[in-house]
């Protein structure tokens, strides 16, 4: 009854590259020194091996094991990281209300219960709440709007 | 006479009115986050987190440890009312709750619930104040080689007990630990894996990993999935909240019971609050006289839960603070705060930083009395909160945590980083590989690599001379026995799982 597990064995394959890598490059660009004396590379080489090792026991049990159900999202995920980067792009060019109104008007793209006007009502509201918190309350040293020209 | 001296400190540095305002905003905060099902307390700490930053340290884990315990409270409300568990530690709750709840005695289980909350609280913090410095003192003769075993033990405990499997949890402390490698390093100013980046020669951001694995990573799986109801706020007023005599009969001794096995799950790493409550609901029901009327809305399965996991909310702190060790991510997120401003918490915590201690357990008491108070008298407001829907609340959260993350140090590049971790995040849950122990590796990692070359040293590379100390070799002992029996619990499970997947395939 039981299969390959793919989603599994992509997991253990993440985790074994993952290892690989970190032990590589420690490797390749920091001193392991001995066990009495130990380098920086020590540690980040010992660990790397260790999670390559994990990931190879994750791929091994993916032969035998029963596949998982629950779907992969794409567009979600794509869209809640892209208002994050939208804000991260914003906030020092144009200031704190451009970059909350960026990363409002990205977010709410993806669950579409908001009309265009909804979303620009909530962006506009929590602009203004950004400001009176952080800005009026909190007195950080964070511009409201920078101009950039 | 010294404990009523302590307790003074502590009530004078707890009732300063900055803490005192902190406090009640952490527990505010705490049963709000609790309330809104889908948002636990690590999102809730993680995003408050950069604003610590700003506070005194006492103020900063007085307000952090509010949100801890409130979210305990506010995840019932949600349990009973809606039959989903705002926090996974109430998740038990739902079992008795909702039927009481569906049989319109909604009001009595929030009452029973806030009296079992504080009942519990108030004995995890008797708990916490008696054996902390009591471990504390125990704890001063440790070397590296102790620390090293204790820290491996919590690592390997954090990452078995969670419900991933047991190589999972180990591979997600690994990556946690190299995680935790990037930037300079402490011994020999060599700067790793920073690839000639400025930006990261200090470490990667704890906030930006805790918002983006927690906060990030959550929302995307909620939304969509997260559906706010509808609810009658008029359906619970003041005066259907009265328990019977019955009920208080019935009570007391599931809440005396369960608060001691909470207080024992909470000190222990790797259990917590959530196992805390699982296991007194099955306590309770075993040695029930009527078994059977648990699930149809029994108060004791109520209470039991509810005691159990504010008692382990509380005792909790006991490693974090007598051992600077912490038993689940929260706690890592604590030590995080503290690290943040230069305190190491460790066995001399209780005693070089007394008005520290004392102040945090005395602001416990009244943060405890006054989730009393929030929770009883509004009640109507915190269900009318949970009537907001997801699609208005995420981009209210996601707001909150890139400006939280970029007032760290007003970098655009910890922004990025909370996105890069954000990735990670749901790359993780798509793996189905737990975040809490990463979390866990990440706060300790440092620690774990400093005591383990200092031992190594010190014992001259010989690692049996680590092993022959006897401490050390007991707590190393107990660790394989924690790796050894959740191995086989895990095998067994799957053997089970497939046996039943065999026999209903044969049915079909």
């Amino acid at each position: 009854m039981s299969g390959i597990d793919y989603r599994e064995m992509a997991g253990g394959a993440f985790v074994t590259l993952l290892g690989v890598g970190f032990a590589s490059y420690a490797a390749i660009h920091y001193t392991v020194g001995t066990v009495t004396r130990m380098g920086p590379g020590m540690v980040p080489v010992a660990l790397g091996v260790l999670l390559a090792v994990f990931g190879l026991v994750i791929i091994f049990g993916s032969f035998s094991s029963l596949p998982q159900r629950g779907e992969i999202r794409i567009f979600v995920p794509l869209v809640i990281l892209g208002s994050v980067l939208a804000f991260a792009l914003t906030i020092r060019p144009l200031g704190l209300l451009p970059a909350v109104l960026a990363c409002t008007l990205v977010s709410t793209l993806a669950e579409r219960k908001l009309s265009v006007v909804g979303r620009f009502v909530l962006a506009a509201v929590l602009g203004a709440s950004a400001w009176l918190v952080f800005i009026v309350a909190l007195q950080l040293p964070i511009a409201l709007v920078n101009w950039p020209f | 006479m010294d404990l009523i001296s302590n307790i003074a400190l502590g009530l004078d540095t707890a009732l300063t009115p900055v803490n005192l305002m902190y406090c009640f905003f952490g527990v505010f905060v705490g049963t709000l986050i609790g309330v809104l099902p889908g948002l636990g307390a690590l999102a809730a700490i993680s995003m408050l987190f950069p604003m610590t930053f700003h506070l005194e340290p006492t103020t900063a884990l007085i307000m952090l440890a509010g949100i801890y315990y409130g979210t305990a409270y506010g995840g019932s409300t949600a349990s009973i009312l809606l039959n989903i568990p705002g926090t996974t530690s109430s998740a038990v709750t739902c079992l008795d709750g909702y039927p009481m709840a569906q049989q319109g005695r909604a009001g009595v289980a929030l009452a029973m619930t806030a009296v079992a909350s504080f009942y519990g609280g108030i004995y995890g913090i008797i708990v916490l104040s008696v054996f902390t410095p009591v471990v504390a003192s125990w704890a001063l003769s440790f070397g590296s080689a102790e620390y090293f075993a204790l820290m491996l033990l919590g690592l390997v405990a954090a990452s078995s007990v969670s419900d991933a499997s047991v190589v999972k949890g180990l591979a997600m402390v690994a990556l946690g630990i190299l995680l935790a490698t990037v930037g300079m390093d402490p011994q020999s100013g060599t700067a790793r894996f920073t690839f000639g980046s400025l930006s990261v020669l200090d470490g990667l951001s704890i906030s930006a990993l805790a918002m983006g694995l927690f906060g990030v990573a959550e929302i995307v799986s909620s939304i969509g999935r997260t559906a706010a109801r509808q609810l009658d706020p008029k359906a619970i007023t003041l005066r259907k909240l009265m328990p019977t005599r019955d009920d208080f009969r019935r009570s007391w001794g599931p809440m005396f019971r369960s608060s001691t096995l909470g207080s024992l799950f909470g000190a222990l790493p790797g259990t917590g609050p959530t196992v805390a409550a699982f296991v007194s609901y099955g306590v309770e029901k075993r040695i029930s006289k009527e078994p059977e009327r648990f699930g149809k809305g029994a108060i004791e399965g109520v209470v039991a839960p509810e005691s159990a996991n504010n008692a382990a909310d509380q005792t909790a702190f006991i490693p974090t603070l007598s051992l600077g060790i912490p038993g689940s991510a929260t706690m890592a997120l604590m030590i995080g705060a503290l690290m943040v401003h230069g305190i190491h918490p460790g066995p001399k915590l209780v005693t070089d930083q007394p008005e520290l201690f004392w102040g945090l357990i005395m602001s416990f008491w009244i943060g405890n009395l006054l989730l009393v108070v929030l929770n009883l008298p509004l009640i109507g407001l915190w269900v009318r909160l949970l009537s907001v829907p997801y699609h208005l609340l995420y981009p209210a959260i996601l707001m909150f945590i890139c400006i939280g993350a970029y007032s760290v140090h007003y970098s655009a590049f910890d922004v990025m980083a909370v996105m890069g971790f954000g990735a990670l995040g749901y790359a993780m849950r798509i793996f189905g590989m737990p975040a809490a122990p990463l979390l866990l590796g990440f706060v300790l990692g440092p620690l774990v690599e400093q005591h383990f070359r200092r031992a190594m040293v010190l014992a001259r590379g010989d690692f049996s001379a680590v092993i022959e100390r006897p401490i050390t070799g007991v707590v190393l002992g107990i660790t394989a026995l924690v790796l050894i029996w959740s191995i086989w619990a895990g095998m067994r499970q799957k053997a089970r799982m497939r046996d039943r997947k065999l026999t209903a395939g044969q049915e079909d």
